[in-house]
C-alpha cells in the first residue's frame, strides 16, 4: 500500500469538508491561541482516539488554517506572520513524525514526485550501493556537532540522520554548502541538513497559496466581511508578538542622522549595503529588507531615492529624475505612500533566516570568521578567537540569532537578553545606546563639569 | 612576421569558412530569433549587444558586412532582443551553463614564470587538469552529460553544459554548483583554502585521484618533506605516482602517511596549486554573452574551435583564420 500525505500537512487538498461559519471562527481562534501558547501539537493519531474524533480534530485544524489563510491574504504583514508560525509548526511536525514514508510523501509534494527518492530507490535505479561506494556508515553517528542535538531531540537524532535523495537543483543552498553528497544529479542528504530548506519550500508554497486566495477575497465582499473579525484578531496578535509593535520610537536622538552611522547597523544590513555597493544590485527581498530598515532608522523617501540612485546599476545612463520615475514606486511603496498604504516594518530575524538575508544563516562560515578577524584585528586575539569559536558552533547548530547576539556581545561588551537577537532594529537600537548615547551623556557630563569649574 | 587581422580577412572567413550548420547544431535551432548576440565592430572596437536575427543568413550577412572582430552569443528571451527591446526589459527564458577557465586565474601559483595571457606547456596543464576535473564532476556528481569544451581563442577554455534542465537554472542554482566546486576563496589575493567536508566524498575522491596525481608527479621530495614526510618516503610516493596509470583515491590513501596534520597540509597545498579556478562571474551571470563557438578571436586571429581531447590540446594547435582561409 502506498503511503499518503499526513493529515497535519496543511498544503494537502482536504477534499470535501463542510464547516459552518460559527465553528469556523472557533477553529481559527483555537489555532491562533495554540500558536500563541506554543502548545504541543498532535502529530499522529493517539491510540486512544476514535476514528470519528480524529477526523473531527483534523477537520478543525484544517478548517481553522483555511480561515486564517483567507483572513491574512490582503495584508502582506499578516500573511508573513502566518507563514512564519505555520512554517515553525510544519517543521516541528515534519521532523517529529515517526512515519518516514509520510515524510517522503511530504517531500514529494513539495519538490515534485520525480524529484525525491529513498536511498534504496537510488541504489536500484543506478545499480549501486551508496553505503559501500561512499562509505556512508562511518559518518553518521560520529559527528560531534550532533551530540548536542541528541540531548535536545532524544530519539529524533536518528530521524535527523536518515538519508534520502532529492534532485540537487531543488536544494541549491544545501548543495552550495557542500552538505549533500552528489550522485548523478541526486543530492544524498541527511534530514538534519535539509530541514531548513524543506521549511523554506513549505513557506514559499504557502505564501503563493495565500497570494492566490487574495483574489477570492477581493472579488467577494461578503467573504471579506466574514473574515474581517478574525483578520482584526490576527492583526492584534501579530503586532504584539513582534519585537515592539511600535518601531517609530526607537530612542534615537532628534535630528540624529542614524543612517550615517553604519557601525550600528546589524551585520545583515552592513552586508547588504556592501553587496549593493560592490555589485550594484540586490535581490527583490534584499531590496525590501534594506529599504524598510533604512526607513525605520529615519531615512526620508528622498534620501533613500538618492541612496539607491548612487549605488544601483539601474541608474546607468539615467538621470536622477528618470531613475525616480522608474523605481520611485517601490521606494514609495515601502513608505506606504503607494500600493496598499501599509507602513511596512523590516522583517524579523526569523523571517530573514527563512527567506530574506541573514548574515549568519546565509554567509559562508569561513567568510564570517574572516570578516570578524578583520573587523576585530585590533582586539585581543584570544578574546576574538574564543568568540569566533563560539559563533561558529552556534552557526553549525543553526542558532543564527544566538550567533548574532554573541557577536553583539563581542562588539559592545553588552549581554543580550535571552541570548538571541530577534529583530534588526533591536540590534541597532542597542548598538546606538552603547556607542552614541553613552558618548552624548559623557559629553554632556563633561560640559556640565566644565561649567561648574568655570563657576 | 605578425599577420594583421584585416576586415577583409574577417569577412572572407564568415562568408566562406564559418561552419554555420555546426554552429546552429551547437546552440540549437529553436528560438534562434530570440537569442541575443553581441559583437565588437568598427575601427574603434565598439561593443554592441541587444542584437538578434531572424535567421542565420541575416546573422552571417551582419557579420560579413561589419567584419565583426569578436562575436558573442547570449541568452534566449521571450522576444527578440533589440535596441527597442533591450534584454533588461524582456523576459529571460534560458541560457546554457558556461564555465570559463583562463590561465591568468592561476597567476599566483604559476611557477613557470608566465603571467597574464602568457602560457607554456607547463602552466597550460593547469587548464587541462581543471577541464578534466570539472567535466567529470558535471557528469558524475550532477548527472549532466551534454558538455562541450570550446577554445576561447587566446588563453583559456569555455565549457558549455547544454542539458535542457540546466539551461533554465536561475542564478541561485548556478551559484550552488559553483559553491559546491569551490575550495579556494579570494583566488587573486588571500587564497584561503576550505577543508574538504565529509559530505563531499565524490569531490574528495576526485581531488585525490586527479589533482593529487598531477601535483605529486611533478613535485620534489624536498618539497614533500616540508609537509612532514620523510625524504625516502617522499621519493617512494613520487615514484609510485609517476608509474601509476590508474591512480585513484584508494592508492592516495595507502601512499600518504596516516597523520592527520600531514594530510591536512598536503591536501590544502594540492588544492592551492592545482585545483580548478573558475571565473565565477561568467557562470553566474545568466545575461552574459560568451564567445561564439567557431568565431574568430579579435586579438589572436585564432578560431574558437571545439576541443575533442583536452589532454592533447594546446592553444598553438588551434587553427588561425589565415590557415582556415588557405
Amino acid at each position: 500500500m502506498s503511503a499518503e500525505l499526513p493529515d497535519w500537512y496543511v498544503l494537502k487538498d482536504p477534499g470535501d469538508i463542510t464547516l459552518d461559519v460559527d465553528n469556523w471562527y472557533k477553529f481559527a481562534e483555537t489555532r491562533l491561541e495554540r500558536f500563541l501558547a506554543e502548545d504541543d501539537w498532535i502529530i499522529n493519531r493517539p491510540s486512544w482516539m476514535s476514528d470519528d474524533d480524529w477526523v473531527s480534530t483534523i477537520s478543525e485544524e484544517i478548517g481553522g488554517h483555511f480561515l486564517l489563510r483567507l483572513a491574512v491574504s490582503t495584508d502582506p504583514r499578516l500573511s508573513s506572520w502566518l507563514v512564519e508560525v505555520e512554517g515553525d509548526l510544519f517543521e516541528f511536525r515534519f521532523i517529529s513524525s515517526n512515519k518516514s514514508e509520510e515524510r517522503i510523501q511530504v517531500l514529494k509534494d513539495l519538490y515534485g514526485k520525480d524529484n525525491v527518492k529513498t536511498t534504496e530507490e537510488i541504489n536500484d535505479l543506478f545499480k549501486i550501493n551508496l553505503n559501500r561506494e561512499f562509505n556512508l556508515a562511518d559518518s553518521v553517528y560520529r559527528s560531534s556537532k550532533y551530540t548536542k542535538s541528541k540531548q535536545k531531540y532524544g530519539s529524533r537524532v536518528k530521524v535527523l540522520d536518515t538519508r534520502l535523495a532529492v534532485r540537487f537543483h531543488k536544494i541549491p543552498k544545501v548543495v552550495g554548502a557542500k552538505k549533500a553528497l552528489l550522485y548523478q544529479g541526486w543530492g544524498i542528504v541527511r534530514l538534519a541538513d535539509i530541514r531548513l530548506s524543506v521549511k523554506r519550500e513549505f513557506e514559499k508554497q504557502l505564501k503563493e497559496i495565500i497570494e492566490k486566495s487574495k483574489v477570492l477575497i477581493e472579488k467577494d465582499e461578503e467573504l471579506e466581511a466574514t473574515v474581517k473579525p478574525i483578520k482584526d484578531r490576527i492583526s492584534k496578535i501579530a503586532r504584539s508578538t513582534r519585537y515592539s509593535g511600535d518601531f517609530k520610537n526607537l530612542g534615537f536622538a532628534d535630528g540624529d542622522e542614524i543612517h550615517t552611522k553604519p557601525d550600528i547597523f546589524p551585520p545583515c544590513i552592513q552586508e547588504l549595503v556592501a553587496t549593493l555597493q560592490a555589485k550594484g544590485h540586490l535581490s527583490h527581498v534584499e531590496n525590501w529588507q534594506l529599504g524598510t530598515f533604512l526607513k525605520r532608522i529615519g531615512m526620508s523617501v528622498d534620501d533613500q531615492l538618492r541612496f539607491w540612485y548612487s549605488n544601483s546599476i539601474d541608474n546607468v545612463g539615467m538621470s536622477f529624475e528618470e531613475f525616480v520615475q522608474r523605481v520611485g514606486y517601490q521606494i514609495n511603496h515601502i513608505y506606504g505612500k503607494t500600493g496598499g498604504g501599509v507602513d511596512y516594518d523590516p522583517p524579523s530575524c526569523k523571517t530573514c533566516i527563512n527567506g530574506y538575508y541573514c548574515y549568519w544563516a546565509h554567509k559562508k562560515l569561513e567568510d564570517i570568521n574572516e570578516d570578524i578577524k578583520v573587523k576585530m584585528s585590533k582586539r585581543n586575539n584570544d578574546v576574538v578567537g574564543k568568540a569566533i569559536e563560539e559563533i561558529s558552533r552556534l552557526i553549525i547548530n543553526q542558532r543564527y540569532q544566538s550567533a548574532c547576539a554573541r557577536y553583539f556581545t563581542l562588539l559592545t561588551g553588552w549581554k543580550v537578553r535571552g541570548f538571541q537577537i530577534n529583530h534588526m532594529l533591536k540590534y541597532s537600537q542597542d548598538a546606538y545606546k552603547r556607542f552614541y548615547k553613552k558618548k552624548e551623556t559623557a559629553a554632556n557630563n563633561s560640559k556640565t563639569n566644565d561649567k561648574q569649574k568655570k563657576a | 612576421m605578425e599577420k594583421k587581422l584585416t576586415p577583409e580577412v574577417i569577412s572572407a572567413y564568415y562568408e566562406k569558412k564559418f561552419p554555420v550548420e555546426r554552429f546552429m547544431a551547437f546552440i540549437g535551432l529553436s528560438n534562434f530569433k530570440n537569442r541575443e548576440f553581441g559583437f565588437v565592430v568598427g575601427e574603434h572596437n565598439r561593443f554592441v549587444r541587444n542584437i538578434s536575427f531572424q535567421n542565420t543568413e541575416k546573422m552571417l550577412e551582419f557579420m560579413v558586412k561589419n567584419s565583426v572582430k569578436d562575436a558573442y552569443v547570449g541568452a534566449v528571451f521571450d522576444t527578440p532582443p533589440s535596441k527597442e527591446h533591450p534584454i533588461q526589459k524582456i523576459k529571460w527564458n534560458y541560457r546554457e551553463f558556461i564555465y570559463d577557465i583562463d590561465i591568468d586565474e592561476y597567476d599566483l601559483v604559476r611557477t613557470c614564470g608566465c603571467q597574464g595571457a602568457q602560457y607554456c606547456k607547463e602552466c597550460w596543464s593547469l587548464v587541462q587538469d581543471a577541464t578534466v576535473f570539472i567535466d567529470k564532476t558535471m557528469r558524475e556528481d550532477f548527472g549532466f552529460h551534454d558538455i562541450i569544451w570550446i577554445f576561447s581563442g587566446r588563453r583559456g577554455v569555455h565549457g558549455w553544459v547544454r542539458n535542457p534542465i540546466i539551461q533554465k537554472f536561475d542564478k541561485n542554482q548556478r551559484v550552488a554548483i559553483l559553491d559546491y566546486l569551490t575550495f579556494i576563496h579570494d583566488e587573486k589575493r588571500s587564497q584561503s583554502i576550505d577543508e574538504i567536508p565529509n559530505e563531499s566524498k565524490p569531490l574528495r575522491n576526485r581531488i585525490y585521484a586527479l589533482t593529487a596525481k598531477s601535483y605529486l608527479e611533478k613535485i620534489t621530495p624536498k618539497k614533500l618533506h616540508e609537509f612532514g614526510i620523510s625524504v625516502n618516503k617522499a621519493k617512494d610516493i613520487i615514484k609510485q605516482v609517476q608509474n601509476s596509470d590508474d591512480f585513484d583515491h584508494t592508492k592516495y590513501n595507502i601512499l600518504i602517511p596516516n597523520d592527520s596534520a600531514v594530510r591536512k597540509k598536503l591536501s590544502s597545498e594540492i588544492i592551492l596549486r592545482r585545483y580548478p579556478r573558475i571565473d565565477r562571474k561568467v557562470t553566474m551571470d545568466t545575461n552574459r554573452v560568451s564567445r561564439m563557438p567557431y568565431s574568430i578571436h579579435g586579438k589572436t586571429g585564432q578560431i574558437a574551435i571545439e576541443i575533442k581531447d583536452i589532454k592533447n590540446f594546446y592553444p598553438d594547435s588551434a587553427p588561425t583564420v589565415w590557415e582556415a582561409l588557405m
